[in-house]
């Protein structure tokens, strides 16, 4: 059966297979737990060390997996529809910088944009910055391939500056620096779910306000604006869902590349559809499966081998999206 | 009723002018002049997505500057040739766009407005393309469920900016008879830009010219096409 003939039925699918990469997961590791054990340990914790292990590493970091691909993609599906490209994301026109400019100014110097310490907000005011500035850019150009390199220049620009701080400040502050970039879940804590959880809760609740306009969006602007919407408004309200959601993630995990590019591609050609209600479900499905399979990876790995998350996306995301651009080319559109 | 009323249009240097415009519901109106002259920006001035530099529009009574979005969309519908479908999007949910003016946030049509689809495509003579993707149509085809994606929208004005442009000489005269039976079953105003001078003569429409020099004019229709073309330049 087709997805784009029973959509309900592939989300339940979808839905199923987290819970089982969930269960999975929580008795995944170095440290082997029995069924039992681990069931324990989430029903009736206790001090034991299987109940640490559990509620403390391995919980909040399949959680927060499943949060950040969840968001990421649903970033990404706003983006290419604002930008009415394929190829637009939140780490390819400069989003992701924007936060880890912030984030690494934040670490690494002490300095901070409005005097704040709060981690969520810089990374959001990061990514915000250079959303709109994309957004005056893709007004002054036609073409996206220029946005495109634009982005990438802004990102390259970003980079150097970062590894200017990076040059000069303190072996301990550079070190936390450079494993928040190689895109970390090990580090994530309990504590940490709520407030992304919360933000993830907002961003998806605003997305669902946008529906009606991703939908008439798809037959570009000029139809999109005849057909009543206002684009000044969805535009604004676009780069804002995709700012809070991949500067909240960008700010706790790190900048994690091409889940934001490749999972909204996958969801519209797996579920052949433009009903951006559907495919908002789906990219928040399919992109949490996507990421905790990245991570539990990362975690059989572990005895043998660190694998840094950015490098496993980057490994799965890279092809996908060349095949994409071979089969369909899509750059030109 | 849509009118203009001393009506500089253009997007930062005005490009043309008008003493006054006037549309009833069930005109029939081609828009013509040569390339450049502005009868694009006349028709997006007129629908409100640029303002005019100068001037007053107003529809049913109420300046266009007033009316939100929704409600313009509510009122006038458009149609360019531009339109090369999008991929995974069939013919019936394309039609269903048109929609969006009355649908909720959620973007959810209800049993009336796939009604008002499936009967805007019935109109056309396309209710057979409704499974079909909008990117396997030919040009003609596409054009058709514009005009019904334009239909479903159930506005008193349309506007088409030169919809027969890529279309061969068989389906052209089919658009216009098609827009011709819209204004005169469903009291539709349209306005149609257009080269096609020959159409324009035939059919026997009146005006709307752009001159060269920038002056907009109601003209009633010409009966020569030699006239029409002495007029324009």
């Amino acid at each position: 059966m087709k997805p784009n003939q029973s959509p309900f039925l592939w989300m339940l699918v979808l839905g199923v297979s987290l819970l089982c990469l969930f269960i999975v997961y929580l008795k995944a590791g170095a440290y082997s737990t029995t069924w039992g054990q681990m069931l324990d340990a989430i029903l009736y914790p206790t001090d034991s060390l299987s109940t640490t292990i559990v509620w403390s590493f391995r919980l909040p970091r399949i959680l927060m997996a499943f949060l950040a691909g969840g968001a990421l993609s649903v970033a990404g599906m706003h983006m290419q529809n604002l930008f009415n490209n394929s190829l637009a994301g939140p780490d390819i026109l400069g989003i992701t910088s924007g936060s880890s400019l912030m984030v690494a100014l934040w670490a690494m110097t002490g300095w901070s944009l409005l005097g704040t310490s709060d981690v969520i907000l810089l990374g959001i005011l990061g990514a915000l910055g250079m959303g709109i500035i994309m957004l005056m850019f893709a007004y002054k150009l036609k073409s996206f391939v220029h946005l495109l390199l634009l982005g990438l220049m802004l990102g390259s620009f970003i980079s150097a500056i970062i590894s200017i701080v990076q040059a000069s400040s303190a072996s301990q502050d550079l070190q936390r620096f450079v494993f928040w970039n190689f895109g970390n879940l090990q580090r994530v804590n309990l504590d940490q779910i709520l407030p992304v959880g919360i933000v993830f809760f907002v961003g998806l609740t605003l997305s669902m306000t946008q529906v009606r306009s991703l939908n008439a969006m798809v037959l570009g602007e000029e139809h999109a604006q005849s057909l009543g919407i206002s684009l000044r408004a969805f535009r604004l309200m676009g780069i804002l869902i995709a700012a809070i959601l991949t500067g909240t993630i960008t700010a706790y995990v790190g900048p994690i590349a091409f889940v934001g590019l490749a999972v909204p591609n996958a969801t519209k050609l797996w579920f052949k559809t433009q009903k951006h209600g559907l495919l908002l479900g789906a990219n928040v499905l399919l992109g949490a499966l996507f990421l905790g399979l990245c991570d539990l990876l990362i975690v059989y790995f572990e005895p043998y081998l660190s694998l840094p998350l950015n490098a496993i996306t980057s490994l799965i995301g890279v092809p996908f999206i060349c095949w994409m651009i071979l089969k369909y080319r899509y750059v030109a559109s | 009723m849509l009118q203009a009323k001393n009506l500089t249009i253009g997007y930062s240097d005005a490009i043309a002018h008008a003493e006054e415009i006037i549309i009833h519901s069930g005109d029939f109106i081609a828009l013509v002049g040569r390339n450049g002259s502005g009868k694009s920006t006349l028709i997006h001035s007129l629908s409100g997505k640029i303002p005019p530099l100068n001037g007053l529009i107003s529809l049913d009574g109420k300046d266009l500057s007033s009316y939100t979005a929704s409600q313009l969309a509510c009122k006038i519908a458009w149609v360019n040739a531009r339109f090369l479908g999008v991929p995974h999007l069939t013919v019936l949910d394309y039609v269903l766009l048109g929609r969006t003016p009355y649908l909720g946030w959620l973007g959810n049509p209800t049993t009336q407005d796939r009604m008002a689809a499936q009967k805007a495509l019935d109109f056309v003579s396309a209710g057979h393309l409704k499974d079909d993707q909008t990117t396997s149509l030919s040009d003609g085809e596409r054009q058709l469920v514009s005009i019904a994606r334009a239909l479903a929208q159930e506005t008193p004005f349309l506007f088409l900016d030169e919809p027969t442009a890529f279309l061969d000489f068989f389906h052209r005269k089919n658009v216009l008879a098609l827009l011709k039976e819209i204004t005169q079953v469903k009291k539709i105003g349209i306005i149609l830009s257009t080269h096609e001078l020959d159409l324009v003569v035939n059919l026997n429409l009146p005006l709307i010219l752009v001159s060269k020099g920038g002056t907009i004019l109601h003209h009633p229709s010409i009966a020569n096409r030699q006239a029409l073309e002495n007029l324009l330049s």
